[in-house]
């Protein structure tokens, strides 16, 4: 909403300027989004009368003159004018005044001369061209005069935000009426005299629900003659932005803006008849609207009829073949109120906003559609002459007048303020908030008709609290108790996977939860799989944001081919966040798991000298999965069978039968499809099943007093014979005294026989019960290679 | 027995020594099992017992003097032990590492020290779904079906009933449905609106709400935290100033300014001149709100503040063009250490 300062000054007198009223509008909560100033708009800027002038006794160029500015003591001012003389009437900058170059004018000494204020030429007024002096007033002027109202050209606009609940101030009256308030000065409201409605002109109005219309006033006007507006009219709309049509639509705009209500003209001529009404539109009915275009209309617009023809759509535009045109000599004037749903339903199915759809949306007041109409009228008769004919007033849904109660305990409770419940009342009066009872500390005030936003109590807590000044609460706050609370053991786990990750090496990426479902293609995904299905957005920006992630790889790898795109080639990066799995929850809502993804890529030839240059490999991703999950849950270790198929170069890895995630190698092909040239490995842990597995409480083991024995053995295993397989028949074999398994060499090569692959093994046995001893221990070793041999096939190397 | 002809041995012998192996050949020959001074030492207790305290102190003096001329003559011969790891020799100057280590992205640090301040200030963490029902995000939010105040959130739609968050207000909701007061909350998380993406606006970001109901919380209160919460982010000389406004969920409603942190409120590019920077929205909870959860609006209040963690990122650190944090550059990334606690 734009407002005139020019236009507000018709309803209340601002004595500030421009920029002081835009803050204080603000903080009063109507904020001023931006301010335009045309024009000189500084109030500090005044006529003076110059006394007399004399040589500056330091500066040739300079000249000391007195100057009346109809204060009680004519000030002293040092001007470097060459044309300011004795008897000019000049413009005089202030002390205090701000200029529009930005210059701010104090009091100061110039070469010893003091001055106090300034003779302005019209380029420091911004009034004008360089014009080689100060500007010289008529000589009729009179002293002391602001110098902007002299010259009357003055204004600001101010660009509002007006929020959903303020509908009032979306018109000038409602915003000089939160002045008035601001400022505790009168209101001027508009006349709107009254015209007898003697003639009767066969109109008549019959609304279908008085749910949908709440009031429909019509008013003819006969003999009126359509042409130009008067140059006011055009000047006060176009300051708002709004274009001249005729004078008959422009004042149909001008009351709008003036009071908020939209109104609308009809010739009366085309219409197919006088009689109205207000229904819902008919399957199959048209209209060609205001716009130029011909609607389709159905049930879920509302129409104004004529004849039970449609020739409007009520609270949002008006019908093309009744519009005003020059030819026009007799009007319908419309001056209505209807359901702020149904309107807003209408014109989202039109896909039209108009001004009138945007204030009957937000709720207009149906209380001034008499005294609106009255206003149009005389203004109509004023601009575009003719006389009045009927005036028909259908008001089916009176609005029974509004009481709040709002207690003094309300207050001080919301808003830490002890007022007195006559200062509260008094707060209230000045919005216009009548008393209608007072019962020791609580007040009961009469909503005013333009503010049916307010409902109930705290409604009123926050009119006081902006009357008193939002910024004069909470001034004297002390801190008052807490509740108790302790950090989210779940948000610590992530943020302590976050710092393992980094500490290793991985900088962390955050990325879009939206997909456009590539990575249905690069994993094969069973049906049954809840990531093979991701869910679609029914408005998505684009096709590239198509569906929510039920996964964090697409995003990544963008990321990733990103970066690699502009020359970094060598990263290790990972995201946390969610995704999003279909599932049959009964509130229809997904699951939403926070996965953690780790994605490594080294071209083969790196750029550091430690670095053997080999690309990153199945056994560099693994080990990042490895250490997350032995520095995060490390009881999960003892259970996380790795499913692992080395022709797809992958492997999964669960607890006690809950996959925890999986990792491996970034297919190819997919790799290409985002321009990605060389091998980039992953890794992915669901960080919420990795949470939930419990580790028991750890309770001290004392360690073995006694020496360990050490046992290397070579193991040859045939093909189709894979290490965790190995492992899991020496764990067994071994019990309690094998304390350790590592693998020093894994070797394949023809001395060893085709497809066959030698582990370089060693064991470590120790007891807590004493020191073993060998033979002990060669037993053990004998049985652990018999098993092996039996079970697998696996032989000692010889 | 004569000490002096086996210290003038002594002498010679390290003086010829030219690596640690002959260094270690001269200990082994004097202070050895078999050596020198150990035999002369043990001679000592065969000594005729005057003789004796003199050969005792005598034998200390050569086994100390080998250890001390061994150590002189390890640190002449050059970098004494430490040779036998360097062989060849290295330049040290070499750097170790690439230097490039794991940074944490710019939104998650600030979010955590948003959140180590309000666990601080007794805020407990609460969460809900990004994937939301209409009824959380907004109908329980006082937003009236078909309403304009909707119209203040673009949203996307998965179906009629399911949307996506526009904000974290809904968690404040499904918190309070599962609790009683007294109770203190903040809920981070990820947001969507359905908005045409630019320099400043997104599509995804980031906020932080925050929600404090007991009996007789009041905007004095909301004042309070929000004043030590901005100084504790933004620098002990922020200042907080109210501005009315309206979010259907609370009544009174209040836009937060703080005063810039970079001019400390005198006006600079950073604040457009005025000083002040919008920093958040704010209100005391509004009763339809607490009615929607059953709590009696007579007996208790509350304030709710929501703060966008994307934009306090971009105000700390200069940054101007909010598609960076999406963008995952990691020239832009690894211009964030993590230097804050």
């Amino acid at each position: 909403m734009i407002v005139a300062l020019s236009w507000l000054r018709r309803y209340v007198d601002v004595s500030v300027d421009a920029t002081t009223l835009a803050h204080d509008l603000t903080m009063h909560g109507i904020k001023v989004e931006r301010l335009v100033t045309a024009g000189l708009t500084e109030r500090l800027v005044v006529v003076g009368h110059v006394l007399s002038r004399a040589q500056h006794p330091a500066a040739d160029r300079l000249s000391v003159c007195t100057v009346d500015v109809g204060a009680p003591e004519p000030l002293e001012i040092v001007c470097g004018a060459p044309n300011v003389a004795a008897g000019q009437r000049v413009a005089v900058a202030l002390s205090g005044a701000k200029l529009p170059n930005g210059v701010k004018i104090r009091k100061s000494k110039i070469r010893g001369v003091a001055s106090n204020g300034m003779i302005c030429s019209q380029v420091e007024l911004g009034l004008g061209a360089e014009s080689g002096g100060i500007i010289v007033l008529p000589a009729d002027t009179k002293i002391g005069a602001v110098l902007a109202d002299v010259l009357g050209d003055s204004d600001a606009t101010l660009e509002l935000e007006v929020t959903p609940n303020r509908p009032d101030q979306l018109g000038h009256v409602g915003v000089a009426r939160e002045i008035a308030a601001r400022y505790g000065v009168p209101l001027r409201l508009p006349e709107a005299p009254a015209f007898p409605a003697s003639a009767d002109d066969g109109v008549t109005i019959a609304i279908e629900s008085a749910e949908e219309c709440f009031r429909f006033v019509a008013r003819v006007i006969r003999g009126v003659r359509v042409g130009p507006s008067p140059a006011w009219l055009k000047a006060a709309l176009e300051k708002v932005g709004v274009n001249s049509v005729n004078n008959v639509v422009d004042v149909t705009n001008y009351v709008m803006l003036e009071s908020g209500q939209p109104l609308h003209a009809y010739d009366l001529d085309r219409l197919p008849s006088r009689t109205l009404g207000v229904r819902r539109a008919r399957r199959g009915e048209r209209l060609e609207v205001l716009d130029g275009t011909s609607r389709d209309l159905g049930p879920e617009h509302l129409v104004i009829t004529s004849g039970d023809e449609a020739v409007g759509v009520a609270g949002v535009i008006g019908g093309m073949p009744t519009r005003i045109t020059a030819e026009s000599t007799d009007l319908l004037l419309e001056c209505a109120a209807f359901d702020p749903r149904t309107v807003r339903a209408s014109r989202r199915a039109l896909n039209i906003s108009t001004d009138a759809s945007y204030r009957f949306e937000r709720g207009s007041d149906r209380d001034i559609c008499a005294a609106a109409s009255s206003r149009a009228l005389a203004l109509i008769l004023q601009v575009a002459g003719g006389e009045a004919g009927a005036e028909v007033d259908v008001f089916p849904a009176p609005r029974a007048p509004r009481h709040v109660a709002l207690r003094r305990s309300t207050v001080r409770r919301l808003l830490g303020e002890d007022l007195s419940v006559d200062a509260i009342a008094g707060l209230l009066e000045r919005l216009e908030f009548r008393r209608t009872a007072l019962d020791g500390d609580v007040v009961t005030v009469a909503v005013p008709s333009f503010r049916w936003d307010i409902a109930e109590e705290a409604d009123l807590v926050e009119e006081v609290a902006r009357m008193h000044g939002y910024e004069n609460i909470g001034r004297g706050w002390t801190y008052r108790s807490t509740v108790p609370s302790a950090p989210d053991t779940f948000d610590r786990f992530l943020e302590r996977v976050a710092a393992h990750l980094t500490a290793r090496g991985h900088t962390e990426f955050v990325t879009s939860a939206f997909t456009d479902g590539r990575e249905l293609r690069w994993f094969e995904w069973a049906d049954t799989d809840p990531r093979s299905r991701p869910i679609p957005l029914k408005n998505p920006l684009s096709a590239n944001h198509a569906y929510m992630r039920t996964h964090l790889l697409p995003g990544l790898l963008e990321a990733v081919a990103r970066n690699i795109s502009h020359g970094r080639r060598e990263l290790s990066v990972f995201t946390i966040g969610r995704v999003f799995l279909r599932t049959e929850h009964e509130s229809g809502l997904p699951d939403e798991p926070t996965h953690v993804a780790i994605v490594r890529t080294r071209p083969g030839a790196s750029a550091f000298w430690r670095h053997d240059g080999a690309p990153v490999d199945l056994f560099e991703i693994k080990a990042e999965a490895e250490t997350l999950l032995a520095a995060m849950r490390p009881a999960a270790l003892d259970a996380w069978p790795y499913d692992f198929a080395p022709s797809r170069g992958e492997f999964v890895f669960s607890d006690r039968g809950r996959n925890l995630g999986e990792g491996g190698i970034i297919p190819i092909a997919a790799a290409r499809a985002l321009g990605i040239e060389q091998a980039v490995w992953y890794a992915i842990v669901d960080l919420g099943a990795l949470f939930a597995v419990e580790g028991a409480g750890v309770i001290f083991r004392p360690f073995s007093e006694f020496p360990a024995s050490r046992r290397d053995l070579s193991l040859v295993a045939p093909a189709g014979v894979n290490w965790a397989q190995i492992e899991k028949h020496v764990a067994k074999v071994g019990g309690r005294l094998l304390e350790s398994l590592q693998v020093f060499d894994v070797f394949r090569g023809a001395s060893i026989g085709v497809d066959r692959t030698a582990y370089g093994v060693r064991l470590s046995f120790r007891s807590s019960e004493g020191t073993l001893r060998d033979a002990d221990v060669d037993a053990i070793v004998t049985k652990i290679v018999g098993k092996l041999e039996a079970e697998l096939g696996v032989a000692l190397r010889s | 027995m004569d000490p002096k002809p086996i210290e003038s041995g002594i002498r010679g012998d390290v003086a010829a020594c030219a690596t640690t192996d002959d260094l270690e050949a001269v200990r082994v020959k004097y202070l050895g099992r078999k050596g020198v001074v150990t035999a002369f030492l043990r001679g000592v207790g065969e000594a005729d017992p005057a003789e004796r305290p003199r050969m005792g102190a005598e034998a200390n003096r050569l086994k100390t003097l080998v250890e001390s001329l061994l150590a002189e003559r390890r640190e002449a011969i050059g970098g004494g032990d430490r040779n036998q790891y360097y062989d060849p020799p290295v330049d040290g100057t070499l750097p170790a590492s690439t230097g490039v280590v794991g940074r944490r992205h710019i939104i998650p640090q600030t979010l955590r020290r948003m959140k180590a301040i309000l666990e601080g200030m007794g805020y407990r963490l609460a969460r809900g779904p990004e994937m939301e029902l209409e009824y959380y995000n907004f109908q329980a939010l006082n937003f009236p079906e078909e309403h304009p105040s909707r119209d203040l959130q673009d949203t996307f739609y998965i179906s009629d009933d399911i949307l996506l968050r526009t904000h974290t207000s809904p968690i404040q909701v499904r918190f309070m449905q599962e609790n009683k007061p007294p109770l203190k909350i903040y809920a981070p998380g990820r947001v969507y609106r359905n908005e045409a993406i630019d320099p400043s606006h997104a599509a995804e970001f980031h906020q932080v709400e925050g929600l404090y109901i007991d009996t007789d919380v009041s905007m004095a209160d909301l004042r309070g935290d929000l004043l030590i919460f901005l100084r504790e982010l933004f620098g002990p000389a922020t200042q907080v100033r109210f501005k009315p406004h309206f979010f259907p969920f609370t009544e009174p409603s209040v836009d937060v300014d703080m005063t810039c942190f970079a001019c400390e409120g005198h006006g600079c590019a950073i604040c457009g001149q005025t000083g002040w920077i919008e920093i958040l929205g704010a209100g005391m909870v509004h009763p339809n709100v607490l009615r929607a959860v059953g709590y009696d609006p007579d007996r208790y209040s509350g304030f709710a503040f929501g703060i966008g963690v994307d934009r306090c990122a971009m105000i700390r650190h200069g940054i101007t063009d909010i598609r960076m944090f999406l963008a995952n550059d990691l020239r832009f990334i690894e211009q964030f250490p993590e230097t804050e606690p």
